[in-house]
C-alpha cells in the first residue's frame, strides 16, 4: 500500500463550512428568516485554564489553579438579509436588555429565569448527496446567550457585495 | 528521580475553591444561602500568643491576643437581602430609634456561625459527571445542581459578633455590583 492510499484511509478532513448553527428562537424575530443560511461564520473562543506557578529551588512548575478562564463570547458573522429582518431583531433584542430610548435596563435572572438569554448550538456535520444534513456527533452548546454588541454595517456605492454584520454574544456556559 | 516529583505529590489548596456559611443562631427572615453565593472575599483571623523575651533568653507565653476581626465583603442582590439579613441582626442589638442597647435575653438572637469551607479538587472522573449533566441546555431554567465535592476542611467561628458595614460606595461610572463588607467578631473558631 502506497502513501497515497495511507492518507485516503484515514478519512475525511472536518471542513470549515461542515457546521449549522440553531438558535433558541430570536427574540423580536417572528418572520421566518433562514438564520442558518445567513450565518456566515462562528467564532468558537478557546478554552483556557487559569495556572499559577510553583517555584522550588531551580525549578519552577506551573500548575491548574482549578479556575475556569474560557472568554464568556464569541462571534458570528451574517450576511444580511435585503429587508434587514435579522439585524433589526437583533438590533431590538440588545435594545430589549438596555434601552437606547427609555435608558431602561432589563434584569438579568428573575428568580433564576432569564428574560432574554437564549440557548445557541453549533453543530458539525455535512450534506449528503440528497441535501440531508448529517450530524458529525461534535456539537458546541452555548447556554444563556445574548447579544453584546450588534456590529456596524458598513454602506457602499461602489460595492455589490452582500453587507456583512458581526454579532458578538456573550453566554454562561460553554459545553 | 528529581524534587520535582517530590513537590508534584503535595497538592496545594486553592485559593479560590472555598465557600462561607453564615449559620444564624435563630432562624431569620432572610434565607442566609444568599450570602454564601454573593460573598465574593473574606479575611479570617487566626489565633496569635504573646510571647516577651525575658532577660534569661527564654522565651515563656505570656497570653493570648484577642482574635482579629473577620470580615466579608459581598456583592449586594436586587432586593438588598444581603443587608436586610444583617439588618435584621442589627435590630436585635440596638434600637436607632430609642438610642439604646436591647436587653440580651437569649444570646442566640443575634449570634452567629461562620463556616468557611475548603474544597480540594474533585477527581477527573466527577469532572466528567458534572459535563453530562450540564449537556441539558435548551431549557433556559437553571437545574439544580448537586455539588459532589464535600469540604476537605471547615474552620468555623463560634458565636460571632456583628460590628457593622462598611461605608457603601455608590458611582455612577461603575458598572460592577455594589459591593459592601460587613465586619463580625467571632468568640472563637474551630478547625473540622
Amino acid at each position: 500500500m502506497g502513501v497515497l492510499e495511507q492518507i485516503f484511509n484515514q478519512g475525511d478532513d472536518f471542513l470549515g463550512y461542515e457546521y449549522q448553527v440553531s438558535f433558541g428562537p430570536i427574540p423580536y424575530l417572528d418572520t421566518v428568516t433562514n438564520s442558518l443560511v445567513r450565518c456566515n461564520t462562528v467564532s468558537i473562543p478557546e478554552k483556557v485554564l487559569g495556572t499559577y506557578e510553583y517555584d522550588y529551588k531551580s525549578e519552577k512548575i506551573v500548575k491548574p489553579n482549578g479556575k475556569n478562564l474560557t472568554q464568556k463570547e464569541f462571534e458570528m458573522e451574517f450576511r444580511l438579509d435585503k429587508y434587514l429582518l435579522l439585524y433589526k431583531a437583533f438590533r431590538l433584542w440588545n435594545d430589549s436588555i438596555v434601552s437606547p430610548i427609555t435608558g431602561g435596563s432589563s434584569m438579568d435572572s428573575i428568580n433564576g429565569t432569564t428574560p432574554f438569554r437564549i440557548p445557541i448550538t453549533v453543530t458539525t456535520g455535512t450534506y449528503d448527496v440528497l441535501g440531508n444534513f448529517v450530524p458529525t456527533l461534535h456539537a458546541w452548546y452555548f447556554k444563556g446567550c445574548w447579544p453584546i454588541s450588534v456590529g456596524a454595517i458598513n454602506l457602499d456605492n461602489q460595492n455589490g457585495e452582500p453587507v456583512m454584520c458581526n454579532i458578538r454574544f456573550g453566554f454562561l456556559k460553554m459545553i | 528521580m528529581g524534587y520535582i516529583e517530590d513537590v508534584f505529590q503535595y497538592e496545594d489548596q486553592l485559593g479560590a475553591l472555598w465557600e462561607v456559611r453564615i449559620i444564624p443562631k435563630k432562624s431569620s427572615n432572610v434565607d442566609s444561602k444568599i450570602l454564601t453565593f454573593k460573598t465574593q472575599e473574606m479575611t479570617i483571623p487566626f489565633f496569635r500568643f504573646k510571647v516577651e523575651r525575658q532577660l534569661s533568653g527564654l522565651i515563656p507565653w505570656m497570653g493570648v491576643e484577642d482574635l482579629n476581626e473577620l470580615s466579608i465583603t459581598l456583592r449586594e442582590s436586587v432586593d438588598f437581602s444581603t443587608i436586610k439579613f444583617f439588618e435584621e441582626l442589627k435590630s436585635k442589638i440596638y434600637d436607632y430609634k430609642e438610642r439604646r442597647f436591647l436587653v440580651q435575653e437569649n444570646e442566640n438572637d443575634y449570634l452567629v456561625d461562620i463556616e468557611a469551607s475548603f474544597f480540594k479538587p474533585g477527581s477527573i472522573e466527577q469532572s466528567i459527571e458534572w459535563r453530562n449533566a450540564d449537556l441539558w441546555v435548551k431549557n433556559q431554567t437553571w437545574q439544580t445542581q448537586t455539588i459532589y465535592d464535600e469540604p476537605s476542611i471547615k474552620i468555623i467561628y463560634k458565636n460571632c459578633k456583628l460590628i457593622g458595614f462598611d461605608n457603601l460606595n455608590l458611582s455612577y461610572t461603575g458598572g460592577e455590583a455594589i459591593v459592601y463588607s460587613v465586619t463580625l467578631m467571632p468568640e472563637t473558631y474551630e478547625i473540622k
